[in-house]
């Protein structure tokens, strides 16, 4: 019965608690960026997957007694940093490919799947009949 | 062992991970977005718990915040982007807000296909899984602290996360705003900033109100700054509080940006990178190693560089969020 | 000790009106009643927890910050909350929110 009860003060310590969300999240980070397609879902997905990373270091500088690793914690703080820039770039690129295409949806399998879809790009591209927009256009589908 | 804080830590990682899914799930893509805003203020609250202010602070202002302020701009830049398509025109303004209610539509994605779900689930299960079984059978260990701790007399600040950041290890700083900086690169190599899918509030409530924050905004940003060299707080988080003055100031006159000059701009989003050079080089030349300072020099360089930073990130997030170089700048 | 009763006394009374506020957001049936809601009680809630923890305030200096915190939140809510519902005044609502 002790033993039961140290198990679970160990299991509910937040150096173990928080270590075992973050797991969690970077889970359900990565499920979601399986299956969904839209690109800004995707980048969430990924931010998601980001935030669990900084909760396990985190979680695990906070173990043991006595004030918390700050390296640990100095790498989280460049971490958000260079993933606000990242998802920032990220973002950028999704407004510029739906300029292009028209959607920003990624598609599973080869372009040429069954994916039912509506590709708006390509009758956009037949009413104005820009060489330029058309090129790119059709790179997606080569 | 206190049961009400393990209620709280469960009560709270419950609605961490419950947020994420429900914002995982959503085809809604605006309601994605706004549950996401939502959990960064719930992960400020996981760090504070972590005994970790410094990383709530920049959660809260930059996970939450700037992200969150990106994200919704982006949604409004791609439903403005189909607008245009399904109406066959191009290069017009954004359509008047006062318009129809063509433009509320919201962006949808489908729910995912029936086929992907075993997969996914099996891979995530299976990775989640390792993770979990690979922490709980990790060694304890005292981590880094105790040697941080035994060099703070060196490091010329007394808080230990910043003598981390600009000292021991300023070479990950160093690299992260190079990073920042070719992130802001790439987003200019995409084309010159269109019109920001926004009007201009009606009525004198948010002008007011921008009068009394940004002024505030500002203060509190030198002041985060100057704490960070003996509490929390530090070059991320004034940054991060500076650059939010500044997308406010931005969306408060979106028709109408002040026209940056193009090399002061330039000038002030590389100061951060060529400050840090110049000072590891001269580090270098010293002898005390790159990016290494003398003992005595260690608090004002650390200063001048946070200064540098703090004005380089600051001018990077407006200008990721404006997205595209500066207009009428041809070079 | 009397500081802190009153402290713990002062974060629960503001705690019902921030869940007072919270109900009135999920119950309520549109953008305007919502706002109401929400606007009202959490200005109040948070008051109270301000007051509630500024007795156990380490000095004037703390005092004042959080005075600065409330007064700050109740600025930005405010003007949130009408952009809010201008926005839906010359929109209509959200699809989503129907």
């Amino acid at each position: 019965m002790n033993g039961l009860a140290e198990t679970v003060a160990h299991t509910l310590a937040p150096g173990l608690l928080y270590p075992t969300g973050g797991a969690i999240l970077f889970a359900l980070g990565l499920y979601g960026l399986i299956r969904r397609h839209h690109l800004v879902l995707r980048i969430l997905a990924l931010n998601i997957m980001g935030s669990g990373v900084f909760m396990v270091l985190l979680g695990v500088a906070a173990r043991g007694e006595g004030a918390p690793d700050p390296v640990a914690q100095a790498l989280t703080l460049t971490g958000i940093v260079v993933a606000v820039s990242a998802t920032a770039f990220a973002l950028a690129l999704v407004v510029h490919l739906t300029r292009l295409t028209g959607h920003a949806v990624m598609l599973p399998g080869p372009p040429d799947d069954d994916a039912p879809v509506e590709d708006i790009s390509r009758e956009a591209h037949h009413a104005d009949g820009g060489p330029a927009e058309s090129s790119a256009g059709e790179d997606r589908s080569a | 062992m206190n049961v009400l804080l393990v209620l709280f830590d469960l009560v709270l990682l419950a609605g961490i991970v419950g947020v994420a899914w429900r914002c995982l799930a959503s085809t809604d893509l605006f309601r994605a977005v706004v549950l996401f805003i939502t959990f960064g203020l719930l992960l400020a609250l996981a760090w504070v718990r972590l005994e970790a202010p410094d990383i709530a602070l920049a959660e809260a202002a930059i996970g939450a915040g700037i992200t969150g302020a990106l994200l919704l701009v982006t949604l409004e830049r791609l439903r403005s982007i189909m607008a245009e398509r399904r109406s066959g025109r191009r290069h017009t303004p954004p359509p008047d807000p006062t318009g129809p209610h063509a433009l509320l539509r919201a962006l949808h994605d489908p729910p995912p296909e029936r086929r992907t779900f075993l997969p996914a689930l099996t891979f995530a299960l299976v990775v989640g899984g390792l993770l979990v079984t690979a922490l709980w059978h990790q060694p304890q260990s005292v981590g880094l602290e105790p040697v941080v701790d035994a060099h703070m007399d060196i490091s010329g600040v007394d808080h230990p996360i910043t003598a981390v950041l600009l000292n021991f290890r300023a070479y990950d700083t160093f690299l992260e705003l190079a990073i920042v900086l070719i992130a802001l690169l790439g987003a200019w190599s995409l084309g010159r900033h269109d019109l920001i899918p926004a009007r201009p509030a009606p009525g004198p409530i948010l002008p007011g109100t921008l009068r009394l924050l940004v002024p505030v905004a500002v203060v509190t940003g030198v002041y985060v700054l100057w704490a960070g060299s003996h509490a929390p707080g530090g070059a991320f988080q004034a940054g991060a509080i500076l650059g939010a003055a500044g997308i406010l100031l931005v969306l408060a006159r979106p028709r109408q940006l002040p026209m940056a000059p193009g090399t002061p701009l330039r000038l002030g989003i590389t100061a951060g990178v060529v400050l840090f050079l110049l000072v590891g080089t001269y580090g270098l030349v010293a002898g005390h190693g790159f990016l290494g300072y003398a003992d005595a020099w260690a608090y004002p360089l650390i200063i001048l560089i946070e200064v540098a930073a703090t004005l380089s990130i600051a001018l990077t997030l407006v200008a990721l969020f404006v997205a595209g170089r500066p207009a009428g700048d041809d070079t | 000790m009397i500081a802190n009763a009153l402290t713990v006394i002062l974060i629960f009374a503001g705690l019902v009106f921030f869940a007072a506020g919270t109900a009135g957001l999920l119950r309520f049936p549109d953008v305007y009643s919502r706002l109401h809601a929400l606007t009202k009680a959490d200005n109040v809630g948070l008051g109270l927890v301000i007051l509630g923890l500024m007795f156990q305030a380490g000095g004037p200096a703390d005092i004042l910050k959080l005075l600065l915190i409330w007064v700050l939140v109740l600025a930005a809510g405010t003007t949130a909350a009408h952009m809010v519902a201008q926005r839906t005044w010359t929109h209509g609502e959200f699809e989503s929110d129907r």
